[in-house]
């Protein structure tokens, strides 16, 4: 499966190829691809950028605030906006649209953010009439867009779950995730139903048949999650939907819920050695492996002192890693072929930039 | 009285004591005592002490059988009941002035008539900029006018004046960082004008007010700036940062760090009731500088000064009690590298971030 790159692929260029700052080492793409051939990211900034993953530019910049009414929220008691001016995207591809929230003018002081739902469509960045939302949220708080298996979209704001249809909230039942999980209720993680799950792992299925887990990512039948386990803390896992099974990652150098990344189709895992700062900042280093999905197995590990202090943002369709820091959004080769449906990001928390495919 | 039509344009105009501005005919002289063309604040700070004096013409003879060629119709004496009607005009006029973006300041409006063709400026607010006395009279029974210009500049107050107002040590060097402990600037061409931010947001003086807008008193009268500042920095201290602070405890951003930490106690262990120590004076300041100057647009983790502290796979650092059933969460500074990551690690734009190690770079200064 994890052929050397060559059937497919043509050699293209080296070096700078943008002034964008993008740029690649000797590189290969493969031909005539244009499935989810364009990479959008979103960051804090609401700064919306374009990337063709076939010629490894960055065809575009937008900056969302000037199209819409994201980044009017201004606290004049404190002189500043703080926060991020959206949160999240979530793109439909049946209605070629993506959605963000943001807050509203409010008061950080007096914790009365009020947040809306912000709809583009793509690519003319068209902005429909923004959705309010219900309630009021502090400094750190904020709605969370979500993605069901089904492509469905909703909102999860004050533990209150509404699909996304039509410029309109309605009220639905909280998403269940995983097969045989729980939604949310007291804390953020869902709960997986063990019994409707096997794995070699005896940590994994040890003492309950519930296990907590919070989502990561996304691709077709399989997902990365975390799970707390009581001497490593979280660790990540693999869970195959299709054949319930759950997978530890091994790695031999430690990552973090940031540093971990799918594969397009779900069957390879990028991980990058990482650690968090006292702080909470994410310090990455240039260890990578790939892991098989499947098995757990590490098909590779490698060092690329490149990667370190940049961050893996993820896994184009035609099997190349982007990454990024420094000014710079760098594609570079992977041994991989991913194939099938692209990948969700479902960090709960503000783990930007936030970014989706699209075919247009 | 109406006012005299004079204005100041927007080029630099020459300073100069004594000036006409009558085109024909008599003319008044004004001369300003002392005789400057530049005069200073004294760093008390009060207006300097200028008299205007004004020399009417002598009337022209009045040729036998005729009326003087200036005298009125009436042919009134110009010695009988002779008055002056003074206007006194202080404007900042902000070009060549750096980044003071347009910002302009005025003296209330002075009209004064006397009876002796003398005035002691009545200066009633701290003002500088240029300083333009006209004054009008009737000579024989035709008005006439006359002006002086100069110019009125800032002077700096030491440190040891500064302390004076009750600013706390920790303001004085944020202001040192601020603005270099300067109202004024000193080594421009127009030294003595006010210091305005580099940020072109309009922040002014001493403690660089810049939200809200500075008054035209904050702009001259360095007390007025100081007290400003530390109104401001009272604000932020008392209200924003302990806010902010004790906020935290009850962020989601803090419970999903408990969330997580507790989900890692399986049985027999019990979830913990986990607090965050007492918030400290220190911990006051430095969340109050940070948030003095504004946090950088949308910056993510910008405000914060301190979050809890969590180990290198993301997880809550504890401290257990001995009951196992309570844990106290540590407070963690947010070092400017931590900073530099978040931005890096959010695309934030260089331009957006701000001085990443503000708080420490106040905590540095050294104010004498």
């Amino acid at each position: 499966m994890f052929r050397q790159c060559a059937v497919f692929h043509v050699l293209v260029l080296t070096g700078l190829v943008s002034a964008n700052g993008i740029y690649g080492n000797a590189q290969t793409k493969t031909s005539g691809e244009t499935i989810n051939r364009y990479l959008y990211t979103l960051n804090c900034q609401a700064t919306l950028e374009k990337f063709d993953t076939l010629s490894r530019t960055s065809i575009s910049e937008v900056d969302l605030t000037k199209r819409s009414t994201i980044g009017s929220a201004h606290d004049d008691e404190i002189n500043s906006v703080e926060g991020c001016f959206n949160y999240g995207v979530a793109y439909q591809r049946e209605t070629a649209t993506f959605y963000t929230v943001a807050p509203t003018k409010g008061s950080i002081r007096r914790n009365v953010r009020r947040f809306y739902i912000f709809a583009f469509h793509i690519p003319d960045l068209q902005a429909a009439a923004p959705i309010d939302l219900p309630g009021k949220y502090d400094l750190w708080d904020f709605p969370m867009l979500t993605t069901e298996r089904s492509g469905q979209i909703g909102i999860i704001a004050h533990n209150r779950y509404s699909h996304i249809s039509h410029k309109r909230l309605i009220p639905a039942g909280m998403p269940t995730d995983l097969p045989g999980s729980s939604p949310p209720t007291a804390h953020t993680s869902y709960e997986l139903d063990l019994s409707a799950y096997h794995s070699t792992d005896a940590e994994l299925t040890a003492s309950t048949n519930k296990l907590a887990y919070q989502p990561l990512e996304r691709s077709g039948d399989t997902e990365l999650i975390q799970v707390p386990l009581s001497k490593q803390g979280w660790v990540s896992v693999i869970a195959d939907a299709e054949v319930r099974r759950l997978t530890r990652l091994n790695l031999p150098f430690h990552s973090v819920d940031d540093s971990v990344h799918l594969a397009p189709g779900g069957k390879v895992i990028l991980a990058q050695e990482a650690s968090y700062s006292p702080a909470g900042a994410l310090i990455t280093k240039g260890r990578l492996a790939l892991v098989d999905t499947g098995t757990g197995a590490i098909i590779k590990t490698w060092t690329d002192s490149a990667l370190d202090r940049k961050y893996i943002l993820a896994i184009t369709p035609h099997g190349e890693m982007v990454y990024y820091g420094g000014g710079s959004t760098i594609f570079a080769p992977l041994d991989v072929h991913p194939s099938g449906e692209p990948v969700i990001n479902l960090r709960r928390r503000s783990h930007g930039p936030y970014f989706f495919y699209a075919d247009r | 009285m109406a006012r005299l039509s004079h204005s100041i344009g927007n080029t630099q105009p020459t300073p100069q004591k004594s000036a006409v501005s009558t085109a024909h005919g008599p003319e008044i002289k004004v001369t300003l005592d002392p005789p400057n063309k530049v005069f200073f604040l004294t760093d008390d700070p009060q207006m300097p002490k200028i008299k205007a004096t004004c020399q009417v013409p002598s009337p022209t003879p009045v040729p036998a059988g005729g009326a003087s060629s200036v005298s009125g119709p009436s042919g009134a004496p110009t010695s009988a009941a002779q008055s002056y009607d003074w206007d006194v005009t202080l404007v900042l006029n902000p070009a060549g002035v750096p980044y003071s973006g347009g910002r302009t300041t005025r003296h209330s409006p002075i009209h004064v008539t006397t009876a002796v063709p003398e005035l002691s400026l009545p200066f009633t607010q701290i003002r500088g900029g240029m300083l333009t006395v006209t004054v009008a009279t009737t000579l024989q029974g035709k008005r006439i006018t006359g002006k002086a210009v100069a110019e009125i500049r800032g002077a700096n107050p030491g440190a040891r004046l500064i302390r004076a107002e009750g600013v706390p040590e920790i303001l004085m060097k944020l202001m040192q960082l601020e603005s270099s402990l300067q109202q004024f600037l000193t080594t421009h061409a127009k030294a003595g004008y006010p210091v305005f931010s580099h940020d072109g947001l309009g922040g002014v003086g001493l403690g660089q007010i810049t939200h809200p807008r500075p008054t035209d008193d904050e702009v001259w009268n360095w007390k007025a700036n100081v007290r400003a500042a530390k109104t401001h920095w009272d604000s932020k201290r008392r209200n924003d940062a302990k806010r902010l602070l004790q906020n935290y405890a009850n962020s989601s951003d803090f419970r999903d760090l408990v969330d997580k930490y507790n989900q890692t106690r399986t049985a027999p262990l019990k979830p913990l009731i986990i607090t965050l120590p007492p918030i400290t004076d220190e911990m006051l300041d430095n969340e109050a500088i940070r948030l003095y100057n504004g946090a950088p647009r949308s910056s993510g983790h910008s405000l914060q000064e301190y979050r809890a502290e969590i180990n290198e796979g993301g997880l809550l650092v504890v401290d257990v009690a001995q009951d196992s059933l309570h844990g106290t969460a540590r407070w963690q500074e947010v070092a400017a590298s931590d900073r530099i990551d978040f931005y890096d690690k959010w695309k934030i734009d260089p331009s957006q971030r701000g001085d990443p190690d503000y708080v420490n770079h106040v905590r540095s200064q050294v104010v004498n």
